[in-house]
């Protein structure tokens, strides 16, 4: 045939035709040009990871912890002179400016128990939070014993601000997973929210918390919005810690409630005094609510419980759970309490047990005990922990040496 | 969608995918329209009737006017078409409520009062900005610069090319069909790098820059008659600051996001705040703006052809204008007068020399007039301009219970004003871009780390969506 070309020369044309279309695709010719594109590729993207990665940890490192509520002042605190306590009282504003250590270690001390205390409540404290803040203490120092306030796990963000730095604080991966895993044991949000919620584009208010918790993930993962925290920080610039130093050490993290009371306590202040009947009414209504039972499978992550017992387990540390005298019975902790899950458990909500805690003279307002009324609670609570310490004390020596809780000198534990 | 909003980045992803893996270039540009709409539809979508009658609006016109080549009169037509129906669309929205007011006003100073019904319209987002683009398509097949877009596709991506629809840079159909007329290439047309930068630094000066000093000038100007007279210019300052920040990063980020899609989009600011004068400050600030109002409205007012009179008075036209683009109201047209007003004095000897000041000086001067300029672009009405402008320049103290500067603002000010000044001795983004892949890779990973902690929990609005 004219013109044909030989086989290998028709064989040599179609690998040009396919060159060409390669080429002009944007292809590359061969294995070796494909290997050093993705390489092209793939290193500049690994080392852009690897850079974020390694600013990123070291931002992370030098956020300081929220101010809010003696929170920061407390932490800091502690990361000095937590090996000076043997015990650390966790818990909410109630335990803030409910329970005085130097009281609690003078009773304990008349009943033959030394024990060294630090207040570690923190107005507003969360569930989660708690949590979170009693992993940092025990990653740091071993107290004897640890008393937990009111185990409840709520994973509901409350505030209607949710991007505030306590709720993006407590946000690291674990407590985000425990806190998604909690909202199957919750069936409503906080009501001024689920309006918004059902407002979202899928309408459901536990996939938009959940949205919210991992939101609050990302922001503590990434530093979101903390540049201007970290550098006041860093540079010195940030405003001095309430409580301060001086005042933590003295009172081992007490504070009197009505000795500087900022604008919202006042007003609390007042309307409490202003209606003395309803703090009546409110009582009545405490002993009511306790008297109710909850269904713990649907409604306690004990999982997230049971992980926490673990955690003092682990540590070695003892913990004894309490409920404070606060202006709402609770059913859950009463459920709990009932089914024996909260062992030991000193119960303070309970009005009909601990009556004196709940007479409107030594209360600031109602979720709060005054001066005088945290010298009661801090008595109360110090004759209660020595019944409990002296029984373990009984116990040991029946069993012996070898099998009893230990309760020698706090140095020799840690 | 906002280019800071986190579902404009999957949203991009998705695009920029799906451009790369088609390979018919139709079928890029029918993908990018579709995105194009799709971002703008996120905001409103009832408002996309507007801009693809404006698209349809300038192709018809704009053909009417190319085939009635040697018909002056019928070309002349379709031209008026195109200006009342882009320009009708934009003052009805835009300027009808001011329009109507001053009217009002005006009337009842008269004696004669008239109302005219005040109709609260919502502004469409991005309307000044495609409203220029389309006309400048009509305009320059008008004047023969231009061929008409050889498909209707070309040209409604033209106008609603998501990068710059709603913010700028304001593109000239001539710079942008060419490029929709080939196809795109990765490997041609992505500078992976520059866009990476450019992205990354725009995100900086709107999310970490603007969005933290707006509330510093917000506090000032919530209460101008109130504040002391060094509240006074920090809040001026930091609206400064702000406007910069916020405008180039949006451009910045709009310029990367066409260029990781292959189109090189004109740039927008060139280092504002170090020109010597305010000429020179307007062929650094939104350049693509000032580009529009010189080819499209100083040249054809005659431009500085005719006398030295004649010259002043088109320039304080065009900046009078330019003034009520910025915005519908009387302080914005008072905002063009005042940098109309400069530029007609550079030109005399009242101020001719301050363009051989040396560069600092220069620099002092033309950001002393732009910052007070701000007490008009800021202020919500001549009476805070006033108030504002008397305590600048007469000492006064705080009343009580106004806003006090935080210490750290000044400090701030001054740092942001010296990397204002390195990025530009110092060519920081050339040199940047010009370090070895993982070098850059390795640095911008960091630097996003170490920026993250600086965004906004609260963003601003963008300020020229306003425009």
């Amino acid at each position: 045939m004219a013109g044909a070309r030989p086989p290998d020369a028709r064989v040599a044309v179609a690998r040009v035709a396919v060159a060409r279309v390669a080429v002009e695709r944007g292809a590359v010719a061969s294995r070796s040009d494909a290997k050093l594109l993705v390489v092209r590729a793939l290193l500049p993207l690994l080392a852009a990871v690897t850079g974020f990665i390694g600013a990123n940890r070291i931002v992370v490192a030098l956020r300081p912890w929220p101010a809010e509520y003696g929170l920061a002042a407390k932490v800091a605190h502690l990361a000095e002179h937590a090996a000076d306590y043997d015990a650390v009282v966790v818990g909410s504003s109630a335990t803030y400016y409910g329970l005085r250590p130097r009281t609690l270690e003078t009773d304990l001390a008349a009943r033959g128990h030394k024990l060294r205390l630090f207040n570690l409540g923190v107005g507003g404290m969360g569930s989660y939070e708690q949590v979170h803040l009693v992993r940092w203490l025990l990653a740091r120092a071993r107290p004897r014993i640890v008393f937990y306030e009111e185990p409840r796990f709520d994973p509901l963000l409350w505030y209607p601000d949710i991007k505030n730095p306590r709720y993006v604080h407590w946000h690291d991966t674990r407590s985000t997973l425990s806190a998604l895993r909690g909202l199957a044991f919750v069936d409503a949000p906080p009501s001024y929210k689920a309006e918004a919620y059902a407002a979202t584009w899928h309408g459901d208010w536990k996939l938009a918390t959940a949205l919210e918790h991992v939101e609050l993930w990302a922001l503590r993962a990434t530093a979101l919005g903390a540049g201007p925290r970290i550098a006041a920080h860093a540079l010195g610039l940030a405003p001095p810690l309430s409580p301060t130093p001086e005042q933590l050490a003295a009172e081992a993290g007490w504070l009197d409630i009505g000795a500087e009371p900022d604008a919202g306590a006042l007003r609390q202040h007042e309307r409490f005094r202003a209606n003395p009947a309803a703090w009546e009414a409110t009582v009545a209504g405490i002993r009511a609510q306790n008297e109710g039972r909850v269904d713990l499978a649907a409604t306690f992550d004990r999982r997230a419980f049971d992980e926490l017992r673990a955690l003092f387990t682990d540590k070695g540390v003892e913990v004894v759970w309490y409920a404070t005298p606060r202006s709402i019975g609770d059913p859950l902790l009463a459920t709990l309490a009932a089914e024996g899950h909260l062992t030991p458990y000193l119960a303070y909500n309970r009005p009909e047990l601990a009556s004196e805690l709940f007479e409107a003279e030594v209360r600031w307002d109602a979720n709060h005990l005054d001066a005088a009324g945290a010298e009661r609670f801090s008595r109360r609570f110090a004759r209660d922990v020595a019944d409990l310490l002296d029984a373990r004390r009984e116990g040991a020596a029946a069993r012996g040496p070898a099998e009893g809780p230990a309760e020698g000198p706090a140095e020799g534990r840690r | 969608m906002l280019f800071v909003e986190l579902r404009f980045l999957p949203f991009f992803a998705l695009v920029l995918l799906v451009h790369w893996a088609l390979r018919a270039h139709t079928a890029r540009k029918l993908w990018l329209l579709a995105a194009s709409y799709v971002f703008y539809g996120a905001w409103d979508w009832r408002f996309l009737g507007l801009i693809i009658g404006s698209t349809v609006l300038d192709w018809v016109a704009g053909a009417c006017i190319y085939n009635a080549r040697g018909d002056r009169p019928q070309q002349r037509f379709w031209m008026t078409v195109s200006l009342v129906g882009n320009l009708g669309v934009l003052g009805f929205y835009k300027y009808w409520d001011f329009f109507a007011e001053s009217a009002a006003q005006f009337t009842a100073w008269l004696g004669m009062p008239i109302s005219a019904p005040v109709l609260n319209l919502i502004l469409p987002v991005g309307i000044s900005f495609y409203t220029f683009q389309t006309l400048s398509y009509s305009l320059d097949i008008y004047r023969g610069q231009l061929a008409p877009a050889k498909r209707p596709l070309d040209l409604a991506l033209f106008v609603a090319f998501f990068p710059q629809l709603v913010a700028g840079p304001i593109v000239l159909a001539r710079e942008f069909l060419p490029q929709l007329a080939e196809d795109r290439r990765w490997a041609r047309d992505v500078d992976v790098k520059l866009a990476l930068a450019l992205f990354f630094i725009g995100f900086v000066k709107k999310s970490c820059i603007a969005d933290n000093v707006a509330p510093l000038a917000d506090a000032v100007f919530a209460a101008p008659g109130l504040v002391s007279t060094a509240d006074a210019w920090l809040g001026l300052c930091a609206f400064v600051v702000q406007i910069y920040g916020d405008f180039s990063g949006y451009s910045d980020m709009a310029i990367a996001t066409a260029l990781l899609l292959g189109y090189r989009l004109p740039r927008n600011f060139d280092h504002p705040y170090l020109a010597r004068s305010v000429a020179e400050f307007w062929t650094r600030w939104h350049i693509t703006l000032g580009r529009w109002f010189r080819d499209y409205l100083y040249i054809p007012l005659g431009g500085n052809r005719g006398t030295a009179l004649r010259t002043r008075a088109n320039l304080m036209s065009t900046m009078a204008v330019s003034g009520l683009w910025h915005g519908a109201s009387w302080t914005m047209v008072l905002w063009g007068i005042f940098h109309g007003t400069f530029l007609v004095l550079e030109r005399t000897r009242v101020l001719g020399w301050v363009t051989r000041l040396p560069l600092a000086l220069g620099a002092l001067y033309t950001t002393l007039v732009w910052t007070v300029s701000m007490a008009f672009f800021r202020a919500e009405s001549l009476a805070d301009t006033r108030a504002l402008l008397a305590r600048a320049f007469v000492p006064s103290a705080a009343s009580e219970g106004t806003f006090i500067g935080p210490s750290w603002a000044w400090p701030l000010l001054v740092c942001l004003a010296v990397v204002h000044v390195a990025t530009r001795a110092g060519r920081l983004v050339e040199r940047w871009t010009s370090l070895p892949a993982p070098v850059f890779g390795f640095t911008l990973g960091a630097l996003v780390a170490l920026a993250l902690p600086w965004v906004s929990l609260r963003p601003a609005p963008y300020l020229y969506f306003a425009f």
